[in-house]
């Protein structure tokens, strides 16, 4: 058993949680990315029936269960493990790398399982291990990490809700397609919902994700979102709610990104435009448009890290990552620069690009099933999206006023590796689009590079590109706050806290105090009883616990005394002689 | 911006026109903006102003705050 587990790939991330503590501290940095390669080996070299499985108390566990969805997703997952752990080569933390390899590890793990007690587990691992790495910024507050954990746990609870009604529906814990018209099935969507960041349940991440370590946002940005996308796909494809909401989602972060001042909140909310795609794409549930949900979330997991990964060089070399704090840095920052624009131009869709390779999946799979109006809303999004990451971002970043007193340290040699290892890949996939074709799960032909496509997404891009040019100055940062659906949440914090915590903090008070004085009133009867006879004068003499002189009164004790034996004398001996 | 850049520019969008006109859309897959010429470059400006204008519009009414919005909770 032990000798298989070896082959499982989330095991062989999680074996890191034990390697890494034994090692001296410098060497943990550079130990971590090769955890993630051999399972990414092990991955590459997984065949689609493969499967491995545990008994638990009286259920059977499939803590392995391969085909080419899950397979595809492995890949991917290693991958980002790796790149992010060479972007974290630096790093002496090691209770970050630590959460990052459980988080890893549990993404694999929750990808590979093949029944809802496994992938249960591991959905809450991917929850408390991603909490750390917010939770390990400096300055940040517990504030950020404790909404975050609890909205996460609030999914998992309706999952787990969701899960238990469709094992006693179903009568096995194998994972199953979902069916319409159960609650159990409504129950699980919505767990997952929250993961992937469906509105209204979305606000965690622009709330979130930006407040993450430099090198924990890369990790953020791949596992908790994509593996929703992947049970999605796996037990809900076809669910046409999923196309409007898929719609829903691109447009709703192009709006907020638009008005976001922090580049990471940008970054952040188009996490949620492109999850849109996918969501979408589940929904349209063609094999086309599948194959597309599922290479877009491939492609972004790539480009989606490596946009976050030039905002973190930003973060790590100035300090700072607000827009109106942040400008004229290109001359100091031109290898961060053209690497952050290669994910720009990848997620808007620029031709050569892994974006144009699976967007335009997802878009024309809408088209092939006459869904007008989804195809037109995912094309606006496109605009949307090159406008903020594409163009607004880079603008008010690296060029645009300069501002005074930003100091531009060097950034650490690995992290520009990373994001170098990453750039080719974006490329990569994009010029030889056939060598992710070949990995995806379903049989569809797809040419992107047909003059159509081509021509829709030049006109898109160019004429956006006119759009901003004109209109730019509007697209300045703000020093401001947007409100999102984390108000219904955030806003009745202080008014819950007021009655639920300080309320029941001064009704413990108050006892406290009534508990005390009734001592007070007490203690000092008990100890000179005649007070209780109403010794009026002597009643408030003294201290509360001496009660006097016990000696002014003892005549009269003896006297009670006496008399109290002499009965029970007298009323024992009646019971003696009767 | 240099003029040679907006000439490029210009050249992406012309040879784009031209193309349009020159490839057919699969039949099959015909819908009722392929026969307005230009649209997706129509889509794309006018989407990129209703985006900035729109978005704005929703974060001056309504949508944003001072940053210390919520910091007494």
């Amino acid at each position: 058993m032990a000798s298989e587990l070896i082959l499982h790939p989330a095991f062989l991330v999680l074996l890191g949680l034990l390697v890494l503590p034994l090692l001296p501290p410098g060497a943990r940095g550079k130990a971590f990315p090769l955890f993630p390669l051999a399972a990414l080996w092990v991955c590459w070299n997984l065949s689609a029936d493969q499967s491995l499985s545990v008994e638990f108390l009286e259920y059977r566990l499939s803590i392995l269960q391969v085909d080419p969805l899950s397979r595809v997703f492995g890949i991917v997952f290693s991958l980002i493990a790796f790149t992010g752990g060479l972007f974290a080569l630096h790093l002496r933390d090691m209770r970050q790398q630590l959460a990052a390899l459980l988080y890893a590890g549990s993404a694999l793990g929750l990808v590979f399982a093949g029944d809802w007690l496994t992938l249960f587990l591991c959905w809450e691992l991917t929850a408390l291990s991603s909490t750390v790495l917010i939770w390990s910024r400096q300055g940040t507050g517990s504030g950020v990490g404790l909404r975050y954990l609890l909205v996460h746990l609030f999914g998992g609870s309706l999952l787990l809700a969701g899960i238990l009604g469709q094992v006693h529906a179903s009568g096995g814990i194998a994972l199953q397609l979902l069916e319409a018209g159960r609650l159990s099935s409504w129950l699980i969507l919505a767990g997952v919902a929250v993961n992937a960041a469906i509105p209204p349940l979305h606000a965690w991440l622009a709330d979130a994700y930006p407040k993450a370590t430099v090198t924990g946002a890369v990790f953020l940005s791949a596992f908790t979102t994509k593996s929703a996308v992947y049970l999605l796909a796996r037990v809900a494809p076809g669910w046409e709610v999923l196309i409007a909401l898929g719609v829903v989602m691109a447009l709703y972060g192009v709006i907020f990104a638009v008005l976001a001042n922090n580049i990471r909140e940008i970054l952040a909310y188009h996490i949620i435009s492109q999850v849109g795609y996918m969501v979408a794409g589940i929904g349209i549930g063609t094999p086309l448009a599948l194959n597309g949900a599922v290479a877009h979330a491939f492609s972004h997991i790539l480009y989606k890290a490596l946009l976050f990964m030039g905002a973190g060089v930003v973060l790590q070399a100035t300090g700072r990552s607000r827009l109106t704090e942040l400008g004229g840095l290109a001359g100091r920052m031109r290898l961060t620069l053209w690497l952050y624009m290669v994910g720009a131009f990848s997620i808007s869709g620029f031709p050569l690009f892994n974006g144009f390779i699976s967007k335009s999946m997802v878009v024309s799979a809408a088209l092939d099933a006459h869904h007008h109006a989804a195809f037109l809303l995912l094309g606006l999004a496109s605009v949307g999206t090159f406008l903020s990451i594409g163009l607004k971002l880079p603008w008010f970043t690296w060029f645009g006023p300069v501002r005074p007193g930003v100091g531009v340290s060097r950034p650490p040699l690995n992290m520009h590796l990373a994001m170098g290892l990453l750039a080719l890949l974006c490329v990569g996939f994009g010029v030889f689009p056939s060598l992710l074709y070949a990995e995806l799960p379903y049989v569809a032909g797809y040419r992107p590079y047909t003059i159509p496509h081509l021509v829709e997404s030049l006109q898109l891009l160019a004429a956006t590109f006119v759009g901003f040019w004109w209109f730019r100055s509007k697209l300045a940062g703000q020093p401001t706050l947007t409100l999102d659906t984390d108000w219904f949440y955030r806003q009745p914090a202080g008014w819950v806290r007021r009655c639920l915590v300080d309320g029941t903090s001064r009704l413990f008070d108050r006892a406290d105090a009534g508990i005390l004085s009734g001592i007070g009133w007490l203690a000092p009867r008990f100890r000179n009883p005649a007070l209780w006879f109403g010794r009026a004068g002597e009643r408030h003499q003294g201290p509360a616990i001496s009660g006097g002189d016990p000696d002014a009164t003892r005549p009269t004790l003896e006297l009670a005394v006496t008399l109290v034996l002499l009965s029970a004398l007298l009323f024992t001996a009646i019971a003696f002689f009767r | 911006m240099k003029r040679w850049r907006w000439m490029s520019l210009a050249a992406v969008m012309i040879a784009s026109l031209v193309l349009e006109r020159a490839a057919a859309q699969d039949p099959s897959h015909l819908a009722w903006w392929h026969h307005i010429p230009g649209f997706y470059g129509w889509l794309g400006f006018l989407g990129c102003i209703g985006i900035i204008v729109g978005s704005k519009l929703l974060g001056r009414k309504w949508l944003q705050k001072d940053e210390r919005y919520y910091d007494g909770e």
